[in-house]
Protein backbone atom coordinates (compact mmCIF):
# COMPACT_ATOMS: atom_id res chain seq x y z
CA UNK A 1 0.00 0.00 0.00
CA UNK A 2 3.01 2.57 0.49
CA UNK A 3 3.45 2.51 -3.75
CA UNK A 4 0.32 4.66 -3.29
CA UNK A 5 1.40 7.13 -0.99
CA UNK A 6 3.17 9.34 -3.71
CA UNK A 7 -0.05 9.63 -5.77
CA UNK A 8 -3.39 9.46 -3.02
CA UNK A 9 -2.59 10.83 -0.23
CA UNK A 10 -1.92 14.21 -0.14
CA UNK A 11 -1.10 13.66 3.42
CA UNK A 12 -0.69 10.89 5.62
CA UNK A 13 -4.09 11.36 7.73
CA UNK A 14 -6.31 12.42 4.97
CA UNK A 15 -9.70 11.14 4.58
CA UNK A 16 -12.10 10.75 2.00
CA UNK A 17 -13.77 14.25 0.59
CA UNK A 18 -17.14 12.44 0.36
CA UNK A 19 -19.11 10.13 2.16
CA UNK A 20 -19.41 6.52 0.37
CA UNK A 21 -21.97 4.03 2.31
CA UNK A 22 -21.75 0.51 0.96
CA UNK A 23 -23.24 -2.66 1.64
CA UNK A 24 -21.31 -5.83 1.10
CA UNK A 25 -21.31 -9.94 2.31
CA UNK A 26 -18.81 -10.59 5.04
CA UNK A 27 -19.50 -14.45 5.28
CA UNK A 28 -20.80 -17.01 2.94
CA UNK A 29 -22.57 -19.28 5.53
CA UNK A 30 -26.33 -18.18 5.85
CA UNK A 31 -27.34 -19.83 9.54
CA UNK A 32 -30.35 -21.82 9.80
CA UNK A 33 -32.89 -19.18 10.63
CA UNK A 34 -31.83 -17.57 7.15
CA UNK A 35 -29.77 -14.96 8.72
CA UNK A 36 -26.85 -13.58 6.42
CA UNK A 37 -24.28 -11.49 7.93
CA UNK A 38 -22.62 -8.53 6.01
CA UNK A 39 -21.85 -5.07 6.55
CA UNK A 40 -22.00 -1.48 6.17
CA UNK A 41 -18.96 0.30 5.28
CA UNK A 42 -18.74 4.12 5.49
CA UNK A 43 -16.00 5.78 4.52
CA UNK A 44 -15.72 9.75 4.62
CA UNK A 45 -14.80 13.32 6.15
CA UNK A 46 -13.50 13.42 9.36
CA UNK A 47 -13.81 9.79 10.45
CA UNK A 48 -11.30 8.82 12.43
CA UNK A 49 -10.50 6.19 14.56
CA UNK A 50 -9.46 7.15 18.57
CA UNK A 51 -8.11 4.36 19.43
CA UNK A 52 -5.45 4.35 17.00
CA UNK A 53 -5.39 8.34 16.87
CA UNK A 54 -6.69 10.04 14.16
CA UNK A 55 -6.88 7.21 11.06
CA UNK A 56 -9.42 7.41 8.89
CA UNK A 57 -11.49 4.59 9.43
CA UNK A 58 -15.04 2.51 8.13
CA UNK A 59 -17.79 1.43 10.28
CA UNK A 60 -17.74 -2.05 12.20
CA UNK A 61 -19.74 -4.55 10.49
CA UNK A 62 -23.52 -5.35 10.91
CA UNK A 63 -25.75 -8.23 11.06
CA UNK A 64 -28.35 -8.28 8.45
CA UNK A 65 -31.35 -10.81 8.38
CA UNK A 66 -32.66 -12.30 5.30
CA UNK A 67 -36.28 -13.87 4.04
CA UNK A 68 -38.26 -15.53 5.76
CA UNK A 69 -37.94 -12.31 8.34
CA UNK A 70 -37.47 -10.05 4.95
CA UNK A 71 -41.34 -10.10 5.02
CA UNK A 72 -41.71 -8.40 8.46
CA UNK A 73 -42.63 -4.76 8.47
CA UNK A 74 -39.43 -3.87 10.10
CA UNK A 75 -36.95 -5.29 7.50
CA UNK A 76 -34.85 -3.31 5.12
CA UNK A 77 -32.81 -4.18 2.20
CA UNK A 78 -29.27 -3.63 2.87
CA UNK A 79 -27.87 -2.56 -0.61
CA UNK A 80 -30.97 0.05 -0.35
CA UNK A 81 -30.25 1.10 3.31
CA UNK A 82 -26.18 1.83 2.20
CA UNK A 83 -27.49 3.97 -0.42
CA UNK A 84 -29.78 6.17 1.15
CA UNK A 85 -27.14 6.49 4.30
CA UNK A 86 -24.58 7.91 1.70
CA UNK A 87 -27.23 10.37 0.67
CA UNK A 88 -28.14 10.79 4.19
CA UNK A 89 -24.89 11.68 4.59
CA UNK A 90 -24.01 13.74 1.79
CA UNK A 91 -27.00 15.72 2.11
CA UNK A 92 -26.20 16.36 5.72
CA UNK A 93 -29.96 15.60 6.54
CA UNK A 94 -28.45 12.99 8.96
CA UNK A 95 -24.92 13.37 10.85
CA UNK A 96 -22.48 10.40 10.95
CA UNK A 97 -23.01 10.76 15.00
CA UNK A 98 -26.44 9.84 14.66
CA UNK A 99 -25.54 7.23 11.81
CA UNK A 100 -23.47 5.55 14.35
CA UNK A 101 -25.22 6.09 17.32
CA UNK A 102 -28.32 3.80 15.63
CA UNK A 103 -26.48 1.13 13.40
CA UNK A 104 -24.51 0.16 16.70
CA UNK A 105 -27.18 -0.39 18.90
CA UNK A 106 -28.34 -4.33 19.11
CA UNK A 107 -31.53 -5.51 17.25
CA UNK A 108 -30.73 -1.63 15.17
CA UNK A 109 -33.26 -2.96 12.09
CA UNK A 110 -35.90 -3.54 14.81
CA UNK A 111 -35.79 -0.50 16.21
CA UNK A 112 -35.97 1.18 12.34
CA UNK A 113 -39.56 2.58 13.24
CA UNK A 114 -41.08 3.92 10.27
CA UNK A 115 -42.42 7.24 12.55
CA UNK A 116 -38.94 7.52 13.91
CA UNK A 117 -36.97 10.77 13.65
CA UNK A 118 -33.97 8.81 12.31
CA UNK A 119 -36.25 7.10 9.60
CA UNK A 120 -37.70 10.27 8.69
CA UNK A 121 -34.72 11.65 8.00
CA UNK A 122 -33.16 8.19 6.20
CA UNK A 123 -35.66 8.87 3.66
CA UNK A 124 -36.09 11.79 3.19
CA UNK A 125 -35.29 11.79 -0.22
CA UNK A 126 -37.21 8.74 -0.78
CA UNK A 127 -40.68 10.30 -0.35
CA UNK A 128 -41.82 9.56 -4.24
CA UNK A 129 -43.40 6.57 -3.48
CA UNK A 130 -43.13 3.96 -6.88
CA UNK A 131 -44.07 0.64 -5.75
CA UNK A 132 -42.41 -1.96 -8.04
CA UNK A 133 -44.11 -4.93 -9.19
CA UNK A 134 -43.38 -8.18 -8.30
CA UNK A 135 -39.75 -8.86 -6.10
CA UNK B 1 -43.97 38.99 -34.63
CA UNK B 2 -46.47 35.61 -35.50
CA UNK B 3 -43.37 34.91 -37.99
CA UNK B 4 -40.80 34.46 -34.58
CA UNK B 5 -43.20 32.61 -32.35
CA UNK B 6 -43.77 30.09 -35.36
CA UNK B 7 -40.44 29.76 -35.77
CA UNK B 8 -40.06 29.22 -31.60
CA UNK B 9 -42.44 26.80 -31.90
CA UNK B 10 -40.73 24.61 -34.69
CA UNK B 11 -37.67 24.86 -32.86
CA UNK B 12 -38.78 23.57 -29.51
CA UNK B 13 -40.63 20.62 -30.79
CA UNK B 14 -37.94 19.61 -33.11
CA UNK B 15 -35.53 20.11 -30.15
CA UNK B 16 -37.78 17.83 -28.09
CA UNK B 17 -38.65 15.72 -30.48
CA UNK B 18 -35.36 14.57 -31.30
CA UNK B 19 -33.98 14.43 -27.73
CA UNK B 20 -36.73 13.57 -25.80
CA UNK B 21 -34.32 13.07 -23.10
CA UNK B 22 -32.73 16.33 -23.07
CA UNK B 23 -34.11 18.02 -19.96
CA UNK B 24 -35.22 14.77 -18.08
CA UNK B 25 -34.04 14.72 -14.55
CA UNK B 26 -31.12 12.35 -13.69
CA UNK B 27 -32.18 9.13 -12.08
CA UNK B 28 -31.06 8.28 -8.91
CA UNK B 29 -29.90 4.87 -9.19
CA UNK B 30 -26.99 2.53 -7.84
CA UNK B 31 -25.68 -0.54 -9.71
CA UNK B 32 -22.99 -2.66 -7.97
CA UNK B 33 -21.68 -5.96 -8.89
CA UNK B 34 -20.11 -8.24 -5.38
CA UNK B 35 -19.25 -12.12 -5.09
CA UNK B 36 -16.76 -14.45 -3.93
CA UNK B 37 -14.85 -16.83 -5.94
CA UNK B 38 -16.08 -20.49 -5.48
CA UNK B 39 -14.25 -23.53 -6.84
CA UNK B 40 -15.34 -25.54 -9.82
CA UNK B 41 -14.98 -28.68 -11.08
CA UNK B 42 -11.18 -29.66 -11.90
CA UNK B 43 -9.88 -27.64 -9.65
CA UNK B 44 -10.91 -24.34 -11.49
CA UNK B 45 -11.69 -21.44 -10.12
CA UNK B 46 -15.10 -19.68 -10.68
CA UNK B 47 -16.33 -16.05 -9.15
CA UNK B 48 -20.14 -15.78 -8.34
CA UNK B 49 -21.62 -12.44 -8.64
CA UNK B 50 -24.66 -10.84 -8.10
CA UNK B 51 -25.53 -7.26 -9.68
CA UNK B 52 -28.15 -5.03 -7.26
CA UNK B 53 -29.81 -2.28 -8.55
CA UNK B 54 -31.00 0.14 -6.13
CA UNK B 55 -33.31 3.10 -7.59
CA UNK B 56 -34.46 6.11 -5.24
CA UNK B 57 -38.55 5.79 -4.35
CA UNK B 58 -38.95 1.81 -5.41
CA UNK B 59 -40.41 0.43 -2.53
CA UNK B 60 -40.59 -3.12 -1.67
CA UNK B 61 -44.75 -4.14 -2.00
CA UNK B 62 -44.57 -6.36 0.80
CA UNK B 63 -42.58 -4.05 3.43
CA UNK B 64 -43.37 -0.75 1.48
CA UNK B 65 -39.32 0.13 2.19
CA UNK B 66 -36.71 0.61 0.35
CA UNK B 67 -35.45 -2.11 -1.73
CA UNK B 68 -32.92 -3.51 -4.18
CA UNK B 69 -33.29 -5.25 -7.33
CA UNK B 70 -30.79 -8.58 -7.61
CA UNK B 71 -29.82 -10.88 -10.69
CA UNK B 72 -29.03 -14.25 -9.68
CA UNK B 73 -25.34 -15.25 -9.37
CA UNK B 74 -23.40 -14.66 -12.27
CA UNK B 75 -20.86 -17.15 -12.63
CA UNK B 76 -17.72 -15.67 -14.05
CA UNK B 77 -14.72 -17.61 -14.98
CA UNK B 78 -11.44 -15.44 -14.46
CA UNK B 79 -10.32 -13.42 -16.99
CA UNK B 80 -6.80 -15.50 -17.04
CA UNK B 81 -8.99 -19.07 -17.43
CA UNK B 82 -11.14 -17.76 -19.73
CA UNK B 83 -8.33 -16.71 -22.23
CA UNK B 84 -6.74 -20.34 -22.05
CA UNK B 85 -9.71 -22.65 -22.08
CA UNK B 86 -12.62 -21.03 -24.01
CA UNK B 87 -11.12 -18.24 -26.73
CA UNK B 88 -14.82 -18.43 -28.70
CA UNK B 89 -15.80 -16.99 -25.51
CA UNK B 90 -13.83 -14.11 -25.76
CA UNK B 91 -15.49 -11.87 -27.85
CA UNK B 92 -18.90 -12.22 -25.82
CA UNK B 93 -17.62 -11.81 -22.65
CA UNK B 94 -18.33 -8.56 -20.44
CA UNK B 95 -16.59 -8.22 -17.36
CA UNK B 96 -19.56 -8.02 -14.92
CA UNK B 97 -17.95 -5.70 -12.61
CA UNK B 98 -17.85 -3.30 -16.03
CA UNK B 99 -21.02 -3.75 -17.15
CA UNK B 100 -22.64 -2.77 -13.91
CA UNK B 101 -20.62 0.59 -14.10
CA UNK B 102 -22.03 0.86 -17.67
CA UNK B 103 -25.65 -0.11 -16.62
CA UNK B 104 -25.37 2.40 -13.64
CA UNK B 105 -24.44 5.38 -16.17
CA UNK B 106 -27.14 4.08 -18.70
CA UNK B 107 -29.86 4.44 -16.10
CA UNK B 108 -28.62 7.49 -14.93
CA UNK B 109 -28.98 9.03 -18.38
CA UNK B 110 -32.03 7.52 -18.86
CA UNK B 111 -31.24 5.86 -21.92
CA UNK B 112 -32.08 2.35 -20.70
CA UNK B 113 -35.18 1.41 -18.30
CA UNK B 114 -34.60 -0.43 -14.78
CA UNK B 115 -37.13 -3.15 -16.54
CA UNK B 116 -34.58 -3.37 -19.62
CA UNK B 117 -31.61 -3.84 -17.52
CA UNK B 118 -33.09 -6.27 -15.61
CA UNK B 119 -34.13 -8.36 -18.00
CA UNK B 120 -30.22 -8.20 -19.34
CA UNK B 121 -28.60 -9.34 -16.55
CA UNK B 122 -31.72 -12.06 -15.32
CA UNK B 123 -31.23 -14.12 -18.62
CA UNK B 124 -29.19 -17.08 -19.08
CA UNK B 125 -27.44 -15.55 -21.71
CA UNK B 126 -26.72 -12.31 -20.75
CA UNK B 127 -23.19 -12.53 -21.95
CA UNK B 128 -24.40 -13.06 -25.20
CA UNK B 129 -26.70 -10.12 -25.33
CA UNK B 130 -24.17 -7.67 -24.31
CA UNK B 131 -22.14 -8.77 -27.36
CA UNK B 132 -23.18 -6.05 -29.51
CA UNK B 133 -22.66 -3.35 -26.91
CA UNK B 134 -20.62 -1.36 -29.62
CA UNK B 135 -23.57 -1.11 -31.61
CA UNK B 136 -26.15 -0.26 -29.02
CA UNK B 137 -27.35 3.03 -28.00
CA UNK B 138 -28.23 1.92 -24.48
CA UNK B 139 -24.74 0.58 -23.62
CA UNK B 140 -21.32 2.35 -23.71
CA UNK B 141 -17.98 2.21 -21.74
CA UNK B 142 -18.02 4.13 -18.52
CA UNK B 143 -17.06 7.49 -18.11
CA UNK B 144 -16.15 7.64 -14.32
CA UNK B 145 -14.14 6.06 -12.05
CA UNK B 146 -15.11 3.73 -9.40
CA UNK B 147 -13.17 1.65 -6.67
CA UNK B 148 -13.86 -0.71 -4.13
CA UNK B 149 -12.25 -2.98 -2.06
CA UNK B 150 -14.24 -5.94 -1.12
CA UNK B 151 -13.54 -8.71 1.69
CA UNK B 152 -13.61 -12.20 0.49
CA UNK B 153 -16.57 -14.06 2.00
CA UNK B 154 -14.75 -17.05 2.42
CA UNK B 155 -12.00 -15.12 4.94
CA UNK B 156 -14.87 -14.49 7.23
CA UNK B 157 -16.26 -11.85 9.52
CA UNK B 158 -14.18 -10.22 12.23
CA UNK B 159 -10.36 -10.16 12.33
CA UNK B 160 -8.65 -11.49 9.26
CA UNK B 161 -9.68 -10.77 5.96
CA UNK B 162 -8.71 -11.19 2.22
CA UNK B 163 -8.95 -8.35 0.41
CA UNK B 164 -9.46 -7.66 -3.53
CA UNK B 165 -9.91 -4.04 -5.06
CA UNK B 166 -11.69 -3.50 -8.28
CA UNK B 167 -11.78 -0.34 -10.19
CA UNK B 168 -13.53 -0.29 -13.48
CA UNK B 169 -13.36 3.18 -15.43
CA UNK B 170 -12.62 4.92 -18.99
CA UNK B 171 -9.95 2.99 -20.79
CA UNK B 172 -10.30 -0.18 -18.56
CA UNK B 173 -10.47 -2.99 -21.18
CA UNK B 174 -9.25 -6.38 -21.10
CA UNK B 175 -6.83 -6.33 -24.04
CA UNK B 176 -7.85 -9.82 -25.01
CA UNK B 177 -11.42 -8.88 -26.07
CA UNK B 178 -11.32 -5.18 -26.15
CA UNK B 179 -14.21 -4.99 -24.07
CA UNK B 180 -14.91 -2.83 -20.80
CA UNK B 181 -13.08 -4.70 -17.78
CA UNK B 182 -12.10 -4.26 -14.30
CA UNK B 183 -8.68 -3.71 -12.86
CA UNK B 184 -8.44 -6.49 -10.07
CA UNK B 185 -5.80 -6.71 -7.75
CA UNK B 186 -4.09 -9.52 -6.30
CA UNK B 187 -5.79 -10.43 -3.38
CA UNK B 188 -3.95 -8.58 0.07
CA UNK B 189 -4.57 -11.77 1.67
CA UNK B 190 -5.05 -12.58 6.27
CA UNK B 191 -5.01 -8.49 5.98
CA UNK B 192 -6.09 -7.58 10.02
CA UNK B 193 -7.41 -4.41 9.71
CA UNK B 194 -7.02 -3.64 13.49
CA UNK B 195 -3.21 -4.86 13.48
CA UNK B 196 -2.61 -3.06 10.21
CA UNK B 197 -3.99 0.38 12.13
CA UNK B 198 -1.50 -0.07 15.10
CA UNK B 199 1.24 -0.16 12.34
CA UNK B 200 0.15 3.12 10.77
CA UNK B 201 -1.63 1.50 7.73
CA UNK B 202 -4.63 2.64 6.39
CA UNK B 203 -8.14 1.28 5.88
CA UNK B 204 -8.56 -0.81 2.30
CA UNK B 205 -12.07 0.75 2.16
CA UNK B 206 -10.57 4.12 2.91
CA UNK B 207 -7.73 3.13 0.51
CA UNK B 208 -10.40 2.79 -2.25
CA UNK B 209 -12.26 5.96 -1.82
CA UNK B 210 -8.74 7.78 -1.90
CA UNK B 211 -7.79 6.04 -5.26
CA UNK B 212 -11.00 6.59 -6.81
CA UNK B 213 -11.07 10.26 -5.79
CA UNK B 214 -7.34 10.58 -7.11
CA UNK B 215 -8.50 8.68 -10.28
CA UNK B 216 -11.44 11.18 -10.82
CA UNK B 217 -9.32 14.28 -10.49
CA UNK B 218 -6.53 12.70 -12.62
CA UNK B 219 -3.59 12.80 -10.13
CA UNK B 220 -2.93 9.00 -10.89
CA UNK B 221 -3.57 7.35 -13.89
CA UNK B 222 -5.34 3.76 -13.99
CA UNK B 223 -2.41 2.58 -15.85
CA UNK B 224 -0.08 3.40 -12.35
CA UNK B 225 -2.54 1.48 -10.65
CA UNK B 226 -2.61 -0.93 -13.10
CA UNK B 227 1.19 -1.53 -11.82
CA UNK B 228 0.64 -1.12 -8.18
CA UNK B 229 -2.31 -3.62 -7.92
CA UNK B 230 -0.93 -6.47 -9.98
CA UNK B 231 1.99 -7.08 -7.61
CA UNK B 232 1.50 -9.29 -4.66
CA UNK B 233 3.30 -6.82 -1.64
Amino acid sequence: MTHFSQYVFKSPRQNPREFRATYELADAVTEQNGTKYGQIVITGPELVDTDFKSHPIEIPQIGFVNSPVAQEKTYIDPQALAFMIEKALRQKTLTIEQVIAFLSENDWHRNLKSGSEFYKKLTKENTAVKVCKGR
Amino acid sequence: MRFHNFWRCVLFFAFFGFFPNAFSAPKDIRVRAEGDWYQGKANSYFKGIRISFVEQGVLDPVTGRPTSKNSPVISVPPAGYLRATKPKALSSFIDPYALSAMLEEALQSGSLTLHQSLDLVRSDNWMLKTMNYKNSKLLKPPKNYRAQFQSNLSSGVGTNKDFTLVITGPGIMDPQTRRPAALISVPIYDFQVVSARKQGSVSPYVLAALIEQALQSESITARQVSKIISRPE
